[in-house]
Parts: structure tokens; C-alpha cells; sequence
């Protein structure tokens, strides 16, 4: 199963990067986002100077940072099922003779490969706007991104193949997805990424603990109901 | 399901005893709380604590007819899923509304982001809402079985959110989980006569509700008969 997966995958990351079109809209929203945030926050840090910004911006750092991941990522997610729909290739690809779960781990390896680049084209950018120096604490940081962008794209790419087939998906994929991760990857997430930022990630044992085996149950729900989802 | 329609005024008539039961036992039988700062808010632990067990209820059966659905195919699993959605949003909507009247006496604040029983509950409320949004008015076979997917996803997410809230914070009152007792058997006999009640209005809304469908699709099949829309 695997393998196949792998080749859906590469089939998605090299039918995007023939055209771009939704990394290159990804990133770019990715980018207004930070902007809209940096002068939403302008009143806040009005009176900051060079050196006291960094203490200043800290506390804003991993929320702002995660609401763009998971508003950027939504807008990636929300086409990976939706233009193959449109394509007609769905079809081809359940036609094909293997595992139907392939095709949904093929789509969760080009989810997080593209969501991957726009996660870290975001935490350029926040560094741009917000003058923001991640010194030192970027690895420990860039694991936690990496953990909870892995649950995100699980669980966000089983809602995204059901809400592909409802009408209205574009709404109903935020509607059906924000409950669901708010608690889970969210939450987890943005309180590791601030520990790791403050130099504390040995502090944030139990919320990488819960990412990581929210991920494998996100997993196993996603293998277990793919095939009712597709079913036709 | 196949019972005689005088069972449906058995349960109502039921649900009727009982909830006059509990209304005689809150305020009438029951004296004021005075462990409690505000006791005369107290009162509506009798109605807020079943109709959140009634909104848990029924939240359950949605998880148990989405699974059988997917498992047998029978579409009667799934408007029992639907129906029991709609009556579960409904009933929690009564549990979110009736905290805060309460929170507001007895903590002088509606509601508290930090306490994780009230967010799950929010939590919850939200991704059933979700559930019925993807179930929109349509009835058709492919909407069914998105909708009972998701009815699975959203059941099993609440424990999972319930978990993640690292400091396991809450000043919400514990009715069930105490080993000390802190209910007396009084209160606890007129919450017990509270749940009973609300039970069986649920019971008697699942089934009105499911006679709706079942009238809904014999209009349909009466249309499409005389060659109507």
C-alpha cells in the first residue's frame, strides 16, 4: 500500500509544481495573514523599540503563527480532493485495482509536503513583519510545527474528502473541521511552540505526547473510514 | 420501532408524571442549598444536569446509528442518527444557556474559557451543529453516509479534547464522579426524577421525529406516484 501511496503523492506534488497555482495562493495568503495581524497588533507594539520588540512579540509568536498555518493549510486541503472532483480523475484513481486507504495516504504525503513549505514561509515572514529573532530556538520549534502539522493534515484531509461531495464544501470544510482540531492539534500545538520559543521544550513532554498519539488516531480513523467516504 | 402508536402516549403521559414529579421535588419538596452562594439558583441543577445527560444521551445514539449504518446500509439507522442529532443540539443548547443563568449567580461570571467541562461542552455543541450543516436538508444516499463518517469522527474527538486539556482545571460541580458523596439522597432522588423525565421526552421526540421522516417519505413517494415533483 504503501508504495502506491507514495507514487499518488508524487503524482499530486508534481502535477502542482507543474503550475504552482496553489502554492504560489497558499504562500501569498499565508503572507496577508501575518500582514493583516501586524497591523491589527500595530496599536500594541506602537511604543516598542529594537530591543525591547522581541520580548514584546514573544507571547504573539506561536498563536498568530498557527492561525495562519491552519487558515493557509485549510485553503491546501480544501482543493486536494476538490480538483481532482472537478477533473474527473477521482474516478480514474478509485478504478484503480488497489487499497482504496492509498489513495487517502498518497493525498495526507502532498498535503504535508505543500503545507510544509507554506509553514515555513510563514515563519519567515513573521520574522519579517515582526522584527522577530527565533535565535536559537528554531529546531525545537520547527519539530513542534512539524508534529502538529502532521495531525492537522490528517485529520484535515479525511474532512476535506467528505466535504468535497456536499454542496457548498468551501464553507462546510471550515465549519466541519475548526471544532475538531481546536482542542486537539491546535491547542497542543501553540502551547509547545510557546515553550519551545521561551527555550523550554523539555517542559512540553506532554503536549508533544498528545500531538503525536492524536496523530496515530487520527490515523487509524482515516484508514478505517476512507473506504465509506469513497464508497460509490 | 415497529410499535403500536398508543405506546407514544404511554412514554408522553410518562415523561408528563415525571417531569411534574420534579418540578414538585426541586422547588417544593427540596429546601434551599446553603453550601451554595447563590441557592436559589441552585434550583436549576434540576433541569440543567438531565438535560445534559439527555444532550450526552442522544449524542450516543447518533455515534451508534452512524456506525450501524455504515455497517448494515439500512436507512433506518440513519434517520435514527439524524433525528437524535437534531434533539441532542436542541437539549445542549439548553445545557450552554442554563450554565451561565447559573454561573452568573453563583461565580458573578456567565462563563469561564479556563474550565474544561464548560469548553468540551461548547466544543461539542459546535461539531454537532457541524453534523447537522453537513446534513443540510437533502436526503440523499451519498449525504447519509458523509454524515454518518463524520458522526463517528466528532463522537470519538470529545474524549480526545477532554484529554488534551493539559491542566485538568474545573470548578464546574461533580455530580457523578464523587466517591465522597457530596449529593445527598434527596437531591440525588430528585435528579433522578429529573433524568427519568427527560428521558423519556426524548424518547417521545426521537419517535415523533422518525414518524416525520417516515411521513415526509410517503408524501415524496405519493408525488412522484401522480407525477408530480
Amino acid at each position: 500500500m504503501m508504495p502506491q501511496a507514495i507514487t499518488i503523492a508524487q503524482k499530486d506534488i508534481k502535477t502542482e509544481f507543474r503550475t504552482r497555482e496553489m502554492i504560489f495562493s497558499m504562500v501569498v495568503f499565508s503572507l496577508l495573514i501575518i500582514m493583516a495581524f501586524r497591523f491589527a497588533f500595530e496599536f500594541y507594539l506602537e511604543e516598542s523599540t529594537a530591543a525591547t520588540v522581541s520580548e514584546e512579540v514573544l507571547p504573539l509568536v506561536s498563536p498568530i503563527l498557527w492561525v495562519t498555518f491552519c487558515f493557509a493549510g485549510m485553503l491546501g486541503l480544501l482543493t486536494s480532493f476538490a480538483k481532482e472532483k472537478d477533473r474527473g480523475t477521482l474516478d480514474g484513481l478509485m478504478l484503480v485495482p488497489m487499497d482504496r486507504s492509498a489513495i487517502y495516504f498518497g493525498k495526507v504525503l502532498s498535503n504535508f509536503f505543500l503545507i510544509l513549505i507554506v509553514d515555513i514561509a510563514s515563519v519567515v515572514f513573521f520574522s519579517l513583519f515582526f522584527a522577530f529573532d527565533y535565535t536559537g530556538n528554531a529546531v525545537p520549534m520547527f519539530a513542534v510545527i512539524l508534529l502538529g502539522t502532521f495531525g492537522f493534515v490528517v485529520i484535515g484531509t479525511l474532512i476535506s474528502s467528505i466535504s468535497v461531495n456536499a454542496r457548498g464544501r468551501e464553507v462546510l470544510f471550515a465549519i466541519l473541521l475548526i471544532p475538531l482540531i481546536l482542542f486537539t492539534i491546535l491547542l497542543p500545538s501553540i502551547t509547545a511552540t510557546s515553550l519551545a520559543l521561551e527555550g523550554r521544550i523539555m517542559d512540553a513532554q506532554v503536549e508533544l505526547r498528545l500531538l503525536g498519539a492524536f496523530a496515530v488516531i487520527y490515523i487509524a480513523l482515516g484508514y478505517l473510514m476512507f473506504n465509506f467516504v469513497l464508497e460509490e | 420501532m415497529k410499535l403500536p402508536k398508543q405506546f407514544d402516549f404511554v412514554i408522553l403521559a410518562m415523561a408528563f408524571i415525571f417531569i411534574l414529579l420534579t418540578i414538585y421535588m426541586a422547588l417544593i419538596w427540596r429546601p434551599l442549598d446553603t453550601n451554595f452562594e447563590a441557592p436559589y439558583a441552585q434550583k436549576i441543577f434540576y433541569f440543567h444536569v438531565p438535560v445534559a445527560w439527555v444532550s450526552y444521551l442522544a449524542f450516543g445514539v447518533v455515534f451508534m446509528g452512524s456506525a450501524q449504518f455504515l455497517r448494515t446500509g439500512q436507512r433506518h439507522w440513519d434517520t435514527i442518527a439524524f433525528a437524535s442529532a437534531e434533539i441532542g443540539v436542541l437539549f445542549a443548547t439548553f445545557v450552554i444557556l442554563t450554565g451561565p443563568v447559573w454561573g452568573a449567580a453563583e461565580w458573578k461570571v456567565y462563563w469561564r474559557w479556563e474550565d474544561t467541562k464548560l469548553t468540551i461542552t461548547f466544543i461539542l455543541w459546535l461539531i454537532y451543529i457541524a453534523y447537522l450543516v453537513l446534513r443540510g436538508g437533502t436526503e440523499s444516499e451519498d449525504k447519509a453516509r458523509l454524515a454518518a463518517v463524520f458522526g463517528i469522527i466528532g463522537f470519538i474527538c470529545v474524549p480526545l479534547s477532554f484529554i488534551s486539556s493539559r491542566i485538568w482545571y474545573s470548578i464546574h460541580p461533580n455530580v457523578v464522579a464523587t466517591s465522597s458523596g457530596s449529593l445527598s439522597t434527596e437531591s440525588g432522588m430528585g435528579l433522578a426524577a429529573g433524568v427519568v423525565a427527560f428521558t423519556f421526552l426524548y424518547m417521545f421526540m426521537l419517535r415523533k421525529r422518525l414518524l416525520i421522516f417516515e411521513l415526509n417519505e410517503k408524501v415524496q413517494e405519493l408525488k412522484e406516484r401522480i407525477g408530480g415533483i
